[in-house]
């Protein structure tokens, strides 16, 4: 993820890292556990949290990918401009049957209007 | 070299109960050229027991302290562990909060007193150690202690807080062992040297205080330690005066004599065991001395 | 650079492991590493059955206290390579103090329910003083009395480390005094005296014995001897003083004021109240024959006590004052 997907990114180091990550999955599907005790065993959350960690890290990926505008951290070289009137949206990625779908949602305004940085 | 001069804490535990470690100080000083010069306006650190009763109290009456060494232009040698680490705590924080010193400065006022801040306190051990310095005190040892197995405890408050101490290391303390072997004695090491021999609990919680004395002295009697060396005169008078009490609580022979840094130091430059008032101790240590 | 390690290993559900052992591990440790660092590649590369509690890696949750070379300290906040060079061995241990459950791993139950004991929130008064609408402002001085307080990670190196816990289990330990003291010393608290009896009572504050190690490791600066001795200044000041602890506090003060300095027959006297003094006399007479038992009545005098007496004056008048002054 850092060399894929860190604050500067862009759409070869995206795909390329979306296809890592997806190699990835493929092979956590064959993961086992060497301790095999139920008492106290800590490598069995630490196997969880990195079948967790991998889907997030996939739709984090997706996300950018899909994402062709920058904001915030999320800076694409081949984007330096932020776009409100494509942008402006939330990304929902949904997991369903190990496919991953994304979608969007408005942004709801409050009090406060979400406004570029300027420093 | 530079004169080695101090103005002279023994603390009131010396002074009044354990007098020996005083006047064996006194003895082990004039012989290795360090002055010692008397405090006779010094009041009590208050042992901590003022820290506990009122915080601005206790750091104003140990800024009393400081400024007499202050008028006498000498930093503070203490024979104590305790005065040490309380002095050194509150010295750590006049130095370390200009508004505290200021505050205190005002109540000093009152009483016709003024304290800059600098006053270094510093421990027998620490001045043996390093002011006038392992190599040094070797040269001068004339009767060297060997084969003696001498257990060194250091207690709590020679070492800790290390930040307002600022000597020797809490984890790997040296400065002990080294002395002691400047002295020609054999170091036994053992777990608890450096934690609590229970003084300080004596008169609150006995017990534990007993238990905590007795593990002490059992840890060093494990690893063959024939005698006890502790630069603090609280430590000794649990390990010492609390000896048999432990040994019923406990239910084990300990039997080990404890001496005060300066005795061991007096007894390698060649001064006699009532030289250095052995006789005081409750735990005898005439077996190991006759040899 | 190559580290060889030992670890306290103990698993009481195995055949090998329901006596602890001392189990070698070797890793290639690079600069910066921590002793985490190690504890997780062992893990990951060498063995997934060594058990060891961690969380944030950064010193902040609390829950990779460990013993490193016979101390207790943060696994992810202590270098190994300067730790190593400094021991010359790496011997990692489940803190002390508290019941072994798996390998690095410590029954927290006792630490917890410590913690409750002292009620760790604020009890504001229960009705709001007349015309308070607006929330309470704590002043900058008031917030720094407690500041120190507020920083625990409830890590356990302090109790861990405690020389009063090893001896009395029943003790309430420093952590949860520190905490203790984070709420008795905040301004906005209406029941810091009742809180203050109650850790008067057997087993709090009076049975430290001030061995210091609770502010040598703790990881966050807390300094818990610091809280528990604003605590029993406190608990003083509230007139409570039916105890030993508070009794040999008096006794001292006075003593100071009285001649400038200790003077331990009286204390021991006042302390312990007559029938004690009674049962300390074969005690008492021991020390009397090796010339030990001091005389109160031949207590020489510091030079210049007029000085000690004005500062006693002085201190006393100026608490006053601050007593006086409103709240907040
Ligand atoms: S100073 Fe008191 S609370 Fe702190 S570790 Fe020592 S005995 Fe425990
Ligand atoms: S006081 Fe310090 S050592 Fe104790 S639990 Fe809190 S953070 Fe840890
Ligand atoms: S892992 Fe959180 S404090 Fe060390």
């Amino acid at each position: 993820m850092v060399k894929h997907c860190s604050v500067f990114r862009d759409k070869t180091e995206l795909e390329q890292g979306v296809a890592k990550m997806a190699e990835l999955r493929q092979r956590f599907k064959k993961v086992v556990l060497k301790d095999r005790t139920d008492y106290y065993n800590t490598e069995l959350p630490s196997v969880l949290e990195l079948g967790n960690m991998l889907d997030i890290a996939y739709s984090t990926l997706i996300g950018a990918l899909a994402r062709e505008e920058s904001r915030g951290a999320h800076t694409r070289t081949d984007f330096p401009k932020r776009n409100d009137e494509k942008w402006m949206q939330h990304t929902l990625v949904t997991k369903k049957d190990d496919t991953f779908s994304l979608s969007y949602k408005d942004v709801s305004f409050t009090k406060y209007e979400p406004t570029e940085r300027k420093y | 070299m530079t004169l080695l001069k101090y103005a002279y804490y023994p603390g009131c535990a010396s002074q009044e109960i354990t007098k020996e470690a005083n006047s064996s100080t006194r003895l082990v000083a004039d012989k290795l050229g360090i002055q010692l010069h008397n405090m006779p306006k010094a009041n009590c650190c208050g042992a901590g027991l003022l820290t506990d009763y009122d915080y601005d109290l206790y750091i104003t009456l140990n800024a009393r302290i400081f400024a007499e060494a202050e008028e006498m232009g000498m930093d503070i040698l203490t024979i104590c562990s305790t005065c040490l680490m309380v002095m050194s705590r509150a010295a750590f924080d006049l130095k370390n909060k200009p508004e505290l010193l200021d505050k205190t400065n005002e109540v000093l006022a009152k009483a016709g007193l003024h304290y800059s801040g600098n006053v270094k306190v510093k421990h027998l051990l620490w001045v043996l150690a390093n002011d006038l310095g392992i190599a040094k005190l070797a040269s001068m040892v004339t009767k060297p202690l060997g084969p003696l197995k001498a257990a060194p405890f250091y207690g709590c408050h020679s070492l800790r807080p290390s930040d307002a101490l600022g000597f020797d290391d809490p984890e790997r303390p040296w400065s002990l062992e080294a002395v002691l072997k400047a002295l020609g004695a054999e170091v036994v090491d053992y777990t608890g040297k450096t934690k609590c021999c229970g003084f300080q609990v004596d008169l609150v919680t006995e017990d534990t205080a007993i238990e905590m004395t007795g593990t002490r002295l059992l840890d060093a009697k494990t690893m063959g330690a024939e005698c006890i060396v502790t630069p603090c005169p609280f430590c000794h008078i649990n390990l010492d005066n609390y000896q048999s009490a432990a040994e019923k609580q406990l239910g084990a022979e300990i039997e080990l004599p404890v001496f005060h840094l300066a005795q061991m130091v007096g007894l390698a430059l060649g001064f006699s065991a009532s030289d250095l008032g052995m006789s005081r101790h409750l735990v005898s240590a005439e077996k190991i001395l006759r040899r | 650079m190559k580290i060889d390690l030992k670890i306290r290993r103990f698993n009481p559900t195995t055949k090998n492991g329901r006596e602890p052992y001392y189990q070698a591990y070797s890793i290639e440790a690079s600069e910066g590493m921590t002793v985490l660092e190690a504890l997780m590649s062992i893990a990951a590369a060498q063995d997934p059955t060594l058990s060891f509690r961690r969380s944030c890696r950064s010193s902040i949750c609390g829950s990779c206290a460990i013993k490193i070379n016979g101390f207790t300290k943060l696994a992810c906040s202590t270098q190994i390579i300067p730790e190593h060079e400094k021991a010359h061995e790496m011997v990692l241990e489940p803190i002390a103090n508290h019941t072994v459950l798996k390998d690095l791993i410590v029954d927290f139950d006792p630490f917890w329910k410590k913690l409750d004991k002292v009620k760790p929130y604020l009890m504001p008064p229960e009705t709001q003083p007349e015309g308070r609408t607006k929330e309470v402002h704590i002043s900058e001085k008031d917030a720094e009395a407690i500041d120190h307080a507020q920083k625990c990670i409830m890590c356990g190196s302090c109790n861990s480390e405690c020389n009063a816990l090893e001896i009395e289990k029943k003790y309430l330990g420093p952590a949860a005094l520190a905490k203790a003291w984070r709420f008795v010393g905040d301004v906005r608290e209406e029941g810091g005296r009742k809180r203050l009896g109650r850790l008067s009572d057997d087993h709090g504050i009076w049975d430290c014995v001030r061995c210091v190690h609770c502010v040598e490791y703790c990881p966050k600066g807390v300094e818990p001897l610091t809280a528990i001795e604003r605590l029993r200044s406190r608990a003083i000041q509230e007139g409570i003083k039916d105890n030993h602890g508070a009794k040999h506090v008096e006794a001292m003060v006075n003593s100071v004021k009285k001649v400038g300095r200790l003077d331990e027959a009286a204390m021991t006297f006042k302390t312990l109240g007559l029938l004690r003094s009674l049962g300390m006399i074969p005690f008492g007479l021991k020390m009397e024959m090796h010339g030990k038992m001091p005389h109160p009545h031949l207590f020489p005098q510091i030079k210049k006590i007029d000085e000690v007496r004005t500062i006693y004056a002085e201190i006393k008048r100026k608490n006053k004052n601050a007593k006086k002054k409103p709240k907040g």
